[in-house]
């Protein structure tokens, strides 16, 4: 009986899963929302200027897997 | 990443993309001229970046196309498909989807047919320790404990729960 009462209090991301106060975190707001793309899907073509001044072509360098890393300095 | 860039580097290419400031102050505050961005990016090579920089437009046109998380991770196989995406960047993880995606390539290669299945997982992103370190200046790192430490928390009373 403890048992099953505790089955309904399952926590999600540390908060009841069936929370009454939502609250805006981070991980609810953006980290768990990401849009794009899904895995198994064409990843969007694009080409980029580098730094270096030279043009990028996603689809320019099939063959080999790419790693691409999207960040900021901060 | 630079070292598993290097590691990978005849095996997989690896791009950084540099989309908006993720945590913009005084020293590197938020993006208003192409110009601009282009200076900032300087900052990366001083700091050891030595994978090509891709400079994303101002309003962030990639990004968006793929999905406007500040700070993502995608590996995409040798078709053009997408074999892992992440809100993170964790080198374990990379390197552990690359050697899948990598395998995948080569048993189709020699016909033995791989089969893939689509997975999805949480990963644990730990609190920045020392946000002092952060470049951005001291307005990031206020603004960064301000959300993690002082954010409002609900205070109504439970009302039939």
């Amino acid at each position: 009986m403890v048992k099953q009462e505790t089955r309904t209090e399952t926590e999600f991301l540390g908060r009841p899963y069936n929370f009454a106060d939502w609250r805006p975190t981070a991980e609810e707001r953006v980290y768990f929302q990401m849009e794009g793309v899904k895995v198994g899907q064409m990843a969007p073509d694009f080409t980029l200027p580098t730094l270096d001044g030279t043009d990028i072509t996603l689809s320019a360098l099939r063959g080999k897997p790419i790693m691409l890393e999207f960040g900021s300095i901060t | 990443m630079e070292e598993l860039a290097k590691e990978y580097a005849d095996r997989a290419t690896f791009l950084f993309v540099y989309i908006r400031e993720a945590h913009p102050g005084e020293v590197f505050p938020h993006h208003t001229s192409l110009e601009q961005k282009v200076r900032h990016a300087q900052a990366f090579r001083e700091r050891g970046l030595e994978r090509p920089i891709l400079l994303d437009s101002l309003d962030g046109e990639v990004n968006r196309m793929y999905g406007a998380v500040s700070n993502m991770s995608w590996i995409i196989d040798h078709t053009g498909h997408v074999s892992f995406r992440a809100t993170w960047t964790a080198a374990d993880d990379i390197r552990a989807a690359l050697d899948e995606t990598l395998l995948i390539r080569e048993l189709r290669r020699q016909g033995q047919g791989a089969s893939a299945y689509y997975r999805e997982t949480m990963g644990l992103k730990p609190t920045p320790q020392r946000p002092e370190e952060w470049l951005g200046g001291q307005k990031a790192i206020d603004d960064f404990q301000k959300f993690v430490h002082k954010a409002p928390v609900p205070t109504s009373k439970s009302k039939g729960g």
